[in-house]
C-alpha cells in the first residue's frame, strides 16, 4: 500500500519513461504483427477471408499446420520424459560425481538452435558419423530428427522446472501422508506429482511455444515434409504474400494463445528465476557402492552422449572444407578455417557484425529493463498487467512471425523508422533481437525491485541523497547483478540467432554470423561454417557461467 | 527546534487517512504517535519526512515551511520498521552514507561515524556487512546512521518491533538516553502501549486519521478522553507517591498507604521528598507465594 500510494502522482519525467516503455513494444511488435493481420485480411482493396480459405485448402499448408502442431505435442512428451527423468535422478539421488554431472545436463539449451541442428545433422542425420559408423537404419531424418532435436535441445526446460519444484518440496508433507497411512506409491501420486503439478505445465507450454516456432531443425531434417514456420518461409521466398499473411497470422494467434495461458497459470517466464523455498528439504537417497558407481558410470555416459554435439563443432571447426566425403569422420584436419577467418576481414566480417548488432541490442535491453522494470516494480498500478503482457509478446512471438511483421510494417519510409526504411537498414537486426530479448532484462530488474524495501531508497533521501542520486547510489548497485545477467543472456542469444535473421538480413556486408554459417554450409565449406560456430560456442560458454553467477548474487 | 503539523489531510484512492490532522512537537520533546495499524499515524510520519505530500495542510519545522521540500532538504533523521540499512555496504558505510551526501570530507565522515558506531555500542564492527549482523545490532546501525548526521528531527517508525522482548527493553532505555543526550526532538510511531508511556513526554492516541487525546502519558492513563483511548492504552493504573531513595535509573517511591516501591527512572533523578506518579501495568506485577 505504501510505495504505490505515493505514486499516484506522476512527473513528466516519469510520464514519459511510462510512454516510451509502452510505445517500443507497441510500435515494434504488437503494430507490425497488426499490420500482417490486418493484410491477410485484405485482397485487391476489400477485406476478404480468401488468404485463409487458400491456407486451408491448400494441402501443403494445411499439413504443415498440422505438422507443427501435432510434432510440437509430441516434443513436449519426449522432452518431458527425459527432463522430467534426469531431475529425478539428480534430484532424488546421491551418488559419486553427482553435483559435476548435474551441472552439464543443462549445456544442450545454450547451444543456439541453429547450431544445434547442424551439429546433430553431422552426427546422426543420413550421413552423419554415427549412421556410417553403425549403419544407414539409425539415421535420422525427417519428422523423427526433427522431434529428437526438438527433445535434446529442449528438455532442459523441463529439468530445470522440476528439479526447483523438487528442491521445494516439503519433506514433512512425505512424511505426514506416510504416516497417514499412504503407501509410497500412494505418497507420489497424491502429494508429489500435485506439487510437481505446476512445474510441468509450464515447462509443457514453453516446449510447445518453442516447437511450434522451431525453424532450424525443419529446416535442416524434414526435408519437403512442411512446418508452419517453413511455410511462411517459403511462402515469402515465393512471394505468396497472402498465404504468408494468413500463416503467419495463424502461428502468432497460437503462440499469442500459449502466452495468454502461461499468463493465466502464473508460470514465470524466462528471465525470472525459480524459487526454492523449502520448509524441510528432501534428503537424496545415498547410493553406495556398487549402485552408486552404475549410477555415476551411467550418468557419465549419458553426460557425455549429450555433450557430443558441442565436441563434435570443435572438431568439425578443423576440418579441411571439402575433404570429407564417405569416411566415417573427416580425414583431413587443419587450422586454416580459423586462420583464414582471422586473416581475410571479409570473412570475419559476418563475426564483427553478429558482435555489434547483439551488442547494440543488449545494451538495448539494459536500458529498457531497468526503465520498464523500475516502473513495473514501483511505479505503474494500472497499466502494470498490460505493459507485462507487452512485454512478453514479441519473447512469446516466434522469430519467423516477428521477422515478417518488420518486413511487412517496416518495408518502406515510415514514421516510427524516423522516416526511414528499416528494412535493409543495420538497424533492423539489432532491433528485431532486442524485441525477441525484451523479458530477459524487465523480469530481473522487476524481480529485484520487488524483492528490494522501498524504505531503501526512502533511507537514502531522508539522509541526504536527491532522488536521482538515491536511486543512482543504492537502488542501482542492488539491482545491477540481475541487469547485467539478463543483458550478457541477450546478448549470447542474438549472436546465436538465426530464424528472424535469415528472414530480415540485405546485403553481405551486414551478414549476421548465423546467416554466414547457413551459406557457408550450402556452398560446400562445412569447416568454415563450424569454425564460426566454434567461436560462437565459445564466446556463448565464456558469458553463460558468468551471467550465471551474477544471477545468484 | 520544534516540529508543527497543521490540518495534515491524506487520502489514498479517495480513502481519508489523515483527516485535519493538528500537532505540536516541542523542542526537545520525546512524543509518541500511539494507535491500531491503519489510523494514520505512519502517514503523519512519512508527511513529516516528506515522503509524502499532503493534500491540504501543512509542515513547518521551527517555523519554517517544509511542506513542499524533499526529503533530501528536510534534515531529518528516520529509523525504519525495517531499519533499511543498505545491504551492500558494510555498518560503517551505512552510518557514514549521510555525512557522504552532506559532502563531508573523508576524514571527518570516518571519525564521525566511528563515534555514532560506539554511542549505540557497536565498536569494532563497522566492517561487518548488514547481513552479518543480529537484528538488535541492525537496529542499533539503523539508529547510528539516523543520529550521525545530527538531524534536527528524529522520526522512529516502529523501530523496535522485530526485535525480541528483552532486547527490546534494552533498546527503548538506550534510545531514550541518546535522545535526551542529543536533546533533539522526537517522533515515536507505535502500536505498542508500553512504549508510548515508557517513552513519551506526550503521546497522542490515534483513531482513524486524527488525534483523540494528546497529553502527558499520566494525563492519558488517569483520565482517557473516551473508551477507546481508555481500551487501547490499557489497564494502567497510576498512582502519586514521594521519592525516598534514588540510584541510577532507579528510584524507590512510598505510596499514600506506606507502602514502597521501586521504578524504573529515565532522566536526572529527582530529589528525596518530590511527589512523582508511577505507572503500573498488571503485567508488571509479579505475585510470590511467601515461604
Amino acid at each position: 500500500m505504501r510505495s504505490r500510494s505515493a505514486s499516484a502522482r506522476f512527473g513528466p519525467a516519469t510520464w514519459a519513461l511510462v510512454a516510451l516503455a509502452f510505445l517500443v513494444p507497441v510500435a515494434y511488435a504488437v503494430y507490425p504483427t497488426a499490420s500482417v493481420l490486418s493484410r491477410s485480411l485484405v485482397a485487391d482493396g476489400a477485406w476478404t477471408l480468401r488468404h485463409y480459405r487458400a491456407f486451408l485448402e491448400t494441402p501443403n499448408a494445411r499439413a504443415a499446420l498440422f505438422n507443427s502442431l501435432w510434432l510440437s505435442l509430441a516434443s513436449v512428451a519426449l522432452a518431458g520424459g527425459i527432463g522430467t527423468a534426469l531431475a529425478f535422478l539428480f534430484g532424488r539421488l546421491h551418488f559419486p560425481l553427482r553435483a559435476p554431472l548435474s551441472a552439464l545436463v543443462v549445456f544442450p539449451y545454450a547451444l543456439p538452435p541453429l547450431l544445434g541442428t547442424l551439429s546433430l545433422y553431422y552426427l546422426l542425420g543420413p550421413s552423419g558419423i554415427v549412421p556410417r559408423l553403425l549403419g544407414a537404419p539409425v539415421a535420422l531424418s525427417g519428422f523423427g530428427a526433427v522431434l529428437a532435436v526438438h527433445a535434446y535441445t529442449l528438455y532442459p526446460l523441463f529439468y530445470l522446472f522440476v528439479s526447483a519444484a523438487l528442491r521445494s518440496l516439503d519433506r514433512t508433507q512425505l512424511d505426514a501422508a506416510a504416516a497417514l497411512g499412504a503407501s509410497p506409491a500412494r505418497v507420489f501420486r497424491e502429494v508429489t506429482l500435485p506439487h510437481l503439478r505446476p512445474a510441468l505445465l509450464g515447462a509443457s507450454l514453453l516446449v510447445f511455444m518453442a516447437s511450434m516456432a522451431s525453424f532450424s531443425a525443419p529446416l535442416f531434417f524434414a526435408g519437403d515434409r512442411n512446418v508452419l514456420s517453413l511455410a511462411i518461409y517459403h511462402a515469402r521466398s515465393y512471394h505468396d504474400l497472402g498465404l504468408c499473411y494468413a500463416e503467419t497470422a495463424a502461428l502468432a494467434a497460437v503462440s499469442l494463445g500459449l502466452l495468454v495461458a502461461l499468463q493465466a497459470l502464473g508460470v514465470a517466464s524466462p528471465g525470472a528465476r525459480a524459487s526454492g523455498k523449502a520448509g524441510a528439504p528432501l534428503e537424496r537417497r545415498r547410493l553406495l557402492g556398487a549402485g552408486g558407481a552404475l549410477a555415476a558410470a551411467g550418468s557419465a555416459v549419458l553426460v557425455l552422449a549429450l555433450l557430443t554435439p558441442h565436441l563434435l563443432i570443435f572438431l568439425l571447426a578443423f576440418a579441411r572444407n571439402g575433404s570429407w566425403t564417405d569416411e566415417v569422420l573427416p580425414p583431413v584436419y587443419t587450422l586454416e578455417n580459423l586462420t583464414t577467418l582471422f586473416r581475410d576481414p571479409a570473412t570475419l566480417q559476418p563475426l564483427g557484425n553478429s558482435l555489434a548488432m547483439a551488442a547494440t541490442a543488449a545494451v538495448g535491453n539494459a536500458l529498457y529493463g531497468l526503465g520498464a522494470g523500475w516502473l513495473l516494480a514501483r511505479r505503474l498500478r494500472r497499466g502494470r498487467a498490460a505493459l507485462t503482457l507487452l512485454v512478453l509478446l514479441p519473447w512469446a512471438l516466434p522469430g519467423t512471425v516477428i521477422g515478417v511483421a518488420l518486413v511487412t510494417a517496416f518495408g518502406r519510409t515510415h514514421p516510427l523508422a524516423l522516416g526511414g526504411v528499416l528494412v535493409g537498414s543495420w538497424a533492423i537486426l539489432p532491433l528485431a533481437y532486442f524485441l525477441r530479448n525484451l523479458p530477459l532484462t524487465v523480469q530481473p530488474v522487476e524481480g529485484a525491485l520487488a524483492r528490494l524495501d522501498p524504505a531503501i531508497e526512502e533511507a537514502a533521501r531522508s539522509l541526504g541523497a536527491p532522488a536521482p542520486r538515491a536511486f543512482r547510489l543504492v537502488t542501482l548497485p542492488l539491482v545491477l547483478p540481475g541487469l547485467l545477467a539478463g543483458a550478457l543472456l541477450a546478448f549470447v542469444t542474438g549472436l546465436g540467432e538465426f530464424v528472424a535473421s535469415v528472414l530480415l538480413y540485405t546485403g553481405r556486408s551486414t551478414w549476421p554470423v548465423s546467416v554466414a554459417i547457413y551459406s557457408e554450409l550450402r556452398s560446400f565449406r562445412f569447416g568454415t561454417a563450424f569454425a564460426y560456430g566454434a567461436l560462437v560456442l565459445l564466446l556463448i560458454g565464456g558469458l553463460l557461467p558468468l551471467a550465471g553467477r551474477l544471477s545468484r548474487r | 527546534m520544534n516540529l508543527l503539523l497543521s490540518s495534515l489531510r491524506v487520502s489514498y484512492d479517495g480513502r481519508p487517512v489523515l483527516r485535519g490532522l493538528d500537532l505540536e512537537v516541542a523542542s526537545g520533546e520525546f512524543f509518541c504517535l500511539l494507535g491500531p495499524s491503519g489510523c494514520g499515524k505512519t502517514t503523519a510520519l512519512r508527511v513529516t519526512a516528506g515522503f509524502l505530500r499532503p493534500d491540504e495542510g501543512r509542515v513547518l519545522f521551527g517555523g519554517r515551511d517544509v511542506t513542499g521540500e524533499p526529503p533530501h532538504r528536510r534534515d531529518v533523521g528516520m529509523v525504519f520498521q525495517n531499519y533499511a540499512l543498505f545491504p551492500h555496504l558494510d555498518a560503517h558505510e551505512n552510518v557514514a552514507f549521510g555525512l557522504r551526501m552532506r559532502g563531508l570530507p573523508r576524514r571527518e565522515r570516518a571519525a564521525r561515524a566511528d563515534e555514532a558506531l560506539a554511542r549505540v555500542g557497536l565498536e569494532g564492527l563497522g566492517r561487518r556487512r548488514v547481513h552479518e549482523l543480529s537484528g538488535g545490532e541492525q537496529q542499533r546501525v539503523a539508529l547510528a546512521r539516523a543520529i550521525v548526521v545530527r538531524p534536527g528531527l528524529l522520526l522512529l517508525d516502529e523501530p523496535l518491533s522485530n526485535l525480541d522482548a528483552r532486547l527490546r527493553l534494552e533498546l527503548r532505555g538506550e534510545l531514550l538516553r541518546l535522545q535526551r543526550d542529543l536533546g533533539v526532538p522526537a517522533v515515536y510511531v507505535t502500536h505498542d502501549q508500553e512504549d508510548a508511556i515508557f517513552l513519551s513526554d506526550r503521546l497522542a492516541v490515534m483513531r482513524d486519521g486524527a488525534l483523540l487525546q494528546v497529553g502527558t502519558p499520566e494525563e492519558v492513563c488517569r483520565r482517557p478522553a473516551d473508551p477507546f483511548v481508555a481500551d487501547f492504552v490499557g489497564r494502567t493504573a497510576a498512582l502519586q507517591g514521594a521519592v525516598t531513595e534514588t540510584a541510577p535509573g532507579r528510584i524507590r517511591a512510598t505510596l499514600p498507604g506506606g507502602d514502597v516501591v521501586e521504578a524504573t527512572w529515565v532522566g536526572p533523578a529527582p530529589p528525596a521528598g518530590a511527589p512523582v506518579t508511577l505507572l503500573l501495568r498488571p503485567e508488571g506485577i509479579r505475585a510470590f507465594a511467601q515461604r
